[in-house]
């Protein structure tokens, strides 16, 4: 379904360990261009957690001026950074004439770091406020406060950009040590796409890494929650006018070998109007329209790490009906389980996974996503090997994921309600002590 | 170096850069259509606008056309809903209706292969929506819902406040889900009769943007649509802008853990040329890392994580604005940052090469823009909406090249040169 007829995929590795990805598309004349690290909070402790996110942000400066930013913003780009949980990625997006002016402006800012100590604080009094900034969405602290309560002790847990209490204890020292650490080009990938040569472009990067060895890059080691034993469950009231509920379950994430299943059972359930949970939830009852992936409301990197993953739904709804919610939810979830999906449900269910992907794939960044994502995964796959496998997923593969997947032990349920009376109370002397719903 | 390539699939060669071609016509109903054949895409992107918008709704009626436009989605004379989201799914795209300040819209996107089904199931929704009173009930339950569950987003609240500040008793001003009273009033004959009026051949426009032969969407246009009979249609509404009494200065209290800031600007509209100054402007403020805002009040000091401009053009309306977030102890500083900025634009012209790096962000924004066949069906449909002239892609960055810099003094001169601004925070 992907129109790859003006598209030209190439992956190169140079001897120091760095892939190169190059999607040439003559139709573009702007290009998407990423250098992907692999760290993220997920190489973090309680201590240090958030000096992943600390290290983006203070790459983008340098003493005095910004020159690598400008060079890349003067050639009409614009650049920005992203820290996940196993990932940090750098990118431009600009226009394909001014690939190479940018790519060294890039390069440069990701591999040639010059900050000090005056920028350190600027960037720590930043973050406190990114921070403080997303205090204000419900959804994304309760899905926090879940993670927490869920997986104690994992990083997983912990949030991305760190807590006010980590942040104000990380060191210079430390983010150079974890500089020197991480960012070595066998740890690291790079992915162009747009209206580029390949040959050009590949050329560009090469020379620039040239000079740059591997580096001795600890093995990752994740340490995955305990098996639950029974259903977990968290009731929360708080400052919340509304009622919100969120299901969850772990999945082996990519190494799973249900990884496409569980995708198509994410369209089938809740993804879209065609799904059982929003015919039943909205059209049918009336109730809500608020449901969404639970990755709308955890960061996305949530849905699929390495070798965990969480796949889940979250609804929104007046308070007195969020019992029924969850009877729908927890009934849809149980008949997926025990009952095979129609084949004509399944087969509809492929092509909307693939139809939304075709238009993922019509923008440069939206490519460069999926080809980083496989990448991460260790997996390298082209537009048509993603398709091969969505297609390849039976009726009988979807059955055992789900009866894998939804065993009632493994599911994870949050419910948020607005607090009344004295826990509204407390609820308040909570936010105005801790800044925390 | 060892380059070890694993696989190369060669492409084929590829159509001219400087495509889209906008075709535009009307039917003998009066139906207005814009085709823009895209044959390097696989999918086809269709929008089906009528003119009929927020602008035409009373305080009594708020949220009359947004209703009606989620309505249309729930089964048609010969569709279910269950029908029309299972034949859109199995092409594998997606539908979707919504309503604006001057227009209501069906939006599908899908596979280029599916155009003709897409197209049946987009027209047979917004010209034969069944409107049934019990589906009316569920879905204004949904919607008092989303009322409702908006009040957990301070952002949203604080803007909502602004909206109906700037502009009292108007419709831009109110919000266009409705409020709880306004929604719990609407009746079925009430959408009923807004549908029968406004959604007939000669108020609408159809969009079509993708990898289909002009020849034969022509054709199969004409076919499906021009057998329908056009009907007089209720003139766009353009209310005045509202008088206001002076310059705002509004606090809202709320339980939030960053004070936000938005510094305001009003005025009746502007025109082609100024909208592209305009968005030469904001590059020059608030758009990359080296923008002025940016560096000032994040770079240099620290105080903010998010400070951008944002702005809302029609042609008799424009709503500018500064918004940041902050420690409610800066807020005063930031505030007065932010003036001082404004101020130097009014007073000194941008360096030559300020403007060309505002210029090439705007051209790649433009560029990028038309990447999605859902973005040329954007830029279309708001274009006309609006009643600006429809251009091409090199006709558009043509326009940002042309901003000079006495075109952007004299703007800024314009428009934050009395220091008039409306100021709101939240805290």
């Amino acid at each position: 379904m992907t129109d790859d007829r003006y598209s030209k995929l190439s992956r190169y590795v140079l001897d120091n360990g760095l892939p190169v990805i190059i999607d040439e598309r003559a139709v573009s004349d702007t290009v998407y261009c990423g250098i992907y690290v692999r760290v993220g909070s997920r190489y973090e402790t309680k201590r240090n957690n958030g000096i992943s996110h600390f290290l983006e942000h203070l790459l983008f400066r340098e003493k005095g001026a910004t020159p690598t930013v400008k060079q890349i913003e003067a050639t009409g780009g614009f650049v920005n950074g992203m820290t996940g949980f196993e990932h940090t990625n750098y990118h431009f997006d600009t226009l394909a004439s001014e690939f190479e002016k940018a790519w060294d402006g890039l390069y440069s800012l990701v591999c040639e770091p010059s900050y000090g100590e005056h920028e350190v604080e600027l960037e720590r009094k930043i973050i406190l406020q990114e921070v403080a900034g997303a205090k204000s969405n419900p959804l994304a602290i309760a899905y926090y406060a879940a993670m927490k309560e869920f997986l104690p002790n994992s990083s997983l847990g912990m949030p991305v950009p760190g807590t006010r209490k980590s942040l104000k204890r990380i060191k210079i020292d430390e983010i150079r040590k974890f500089y020197e650490t991480y960012y070595a080009p066998n740890n690291m990938f790079v992915v162009i796409v747009g209206g580029v040569d390949t040959e050009s472009a590949f050329e560009a990067v090469r020379r620039s890494f040239t000079s740059r060895n591997a580096g001795p890059v600890p093995p990752r080691e994740f340490t995955r929650p305990p098996a639950p034993k029974k259903r977990h469950e968290l009731r929360l009231k708080t400052l919340v006018d509304q009622g919100y509920l969120a299901l969850g379950v772990l999945t082996d994430g990519e190494k799973s070998k249900h990884k496409y299943e569980m995708k198509l059972i994410d369209v089938v359930l809740g993804s879209g109007r065609n799904s059982r949970i929003y015919k039943e939830l909205k059209v049918n009852r009336g109730i809500t329209d608020f449901i969404m992936s639970l990755a709308d409301m955890a960061p996305v990197e949530a849905r699929s790490l390495s070798d965990i993953g969480l796949w889940g739904i979250a609804v929104g709804t007046p308070t007195k009906d969020l019992d029924e919610a969850e009877q729908i939810i927890l009934d849809e979830v149980n008949r997926i389980k025990t009952e095979p999906v129609p084949a004509e449900e399944l087969g509809t269910a492929a092509k909307k996974l693939l139809g939304r992907f075709a238009i993922d794939c019509e923008t440069n960044s939206g490519r460069a996503g999926f080809y980083a994502a496989t990448e991460l995964a260790g997996e390298f796959l082209s537009t048509e090997d993603y398709r091969k496998k969505v297609e390849a997923v039976t009726r009988q593969t979807v059955a055992e994921a789900a009866q894998e997947h939804f065993e009632d032990k493994n599911i994870m349920l949050l419910d948020v309600k607005p607090a009344r009376g004295f826990q509204k109370i407390l609820a308040v002397l909570r936010f105005l002590i801790f800044k925390r719903i | 170096m060892r380059s070890g390539k694993r696989r190369v699939a060669m492409a084929e060669e590829a159509p001219l850069k400087s495509e889209p071609t906008v075709w535009r016509d009307n039917l003998s109903n009066g139906f207005d259509i814009v085709i823009v054949p895209r044959a390097h895409t696989g999918t086809v992107a269709i929008d089906l606008y009528a003119r009929l918008g927020c602008s035409m709704e009373t305080g009594e009626n708020t949220g009359l056309t947004n209703l009606l436009a989620r309505m249309l989605l729930r089964g048609t004379s010969k569709r279910t809903s269950e029908d029309i989201a299972r034949e859109i799914a199995a092409t594998g795209g997606s539908i979707g209706s919504s309503a604006h300040y001057l227009s209501s819209s069906v939006m599908a996107y899908a596979p280029a292969e599916s155009f003709e089904l897409v197209l049946d199931i987009a027209a047979d929704v917004a010209f034969n929506p069944l409107l049934d009173a019990a589906d009316l009930e569920k879905e204004r339950r949904v919607v008092l819902h989303d009322l409702a569950a908006r009040e957990d987003f301070p952002d949203y609240v604080f803007h909502r406040k602004i909206g109906a500040r700037l502009f009292p008793d108007h419709p831009f001003g109110r919000p266009s889900d409705g409020t709880t009273e306004s929604v719990s009033r609407l009746t079925i004959e009430d959408l009923r009769k807004m549908h029968e009026r406004h959604f007939v051949p000669n108020n609408m426009l159809l969009v079509i943007a993708g990898n289909v032969s002009l020849e034969s969407a022509r054709d199969l246009i004409g076919r499906k649509m021009g057998g329908l009979r056009s009907k007089e249609a209720p003139a766009a509404v353009h209310p005045p802008m509202p008088a206001l009494d002076g310059t705002l200065h509004d606090t809202l209290s709320k339980r939030v853990a960053q004070a936000r800031l938005y510094l305001a600007v009003r005025q009746a509209g502007i025109d082609l040329r100024g909208e592209y100054v305009l968005s030469v402007l904001n590059a020059i403020l608030s758009h990359g890392m080296n923008s002025r805002l940016f560096t000032q009040v994040r770079e240099d000091r620290g105080y903010v994580y998010d400070v951008h401009v944002d702005d809302t053009v029609y042609p008799d309306i424009l709503v500018w604005g500064v918004g940041a977030g902050t420690d409610k102890k800066h807020l005063d500083e930031v505030e007065r940052l932010v003036r001082c900025e404004l101020d130097k634009l009014t007073r000194e012209l941008v360096s030559e090469h300020e403007l060309d790096v505002a210029q090439k962000y705007m051209e790649a924004s433009v560029r990028r823009s038309a990447q999605l066949n859902d973005g040329t069906a954007g830029y279309v449909g708001a274009t006309i909406i609006r009643g600006r002239p429809l251009l091409e892609i090199e006709e558009r960055v043509g326009l940002v090249r042309s901003v000079t810099r006495d075109d952007l003094r004299q703007l800024a001169g314009e428009m934050f040169g009395s220091g008039d601004f409306h100021v709101f925070t939240m805290k």
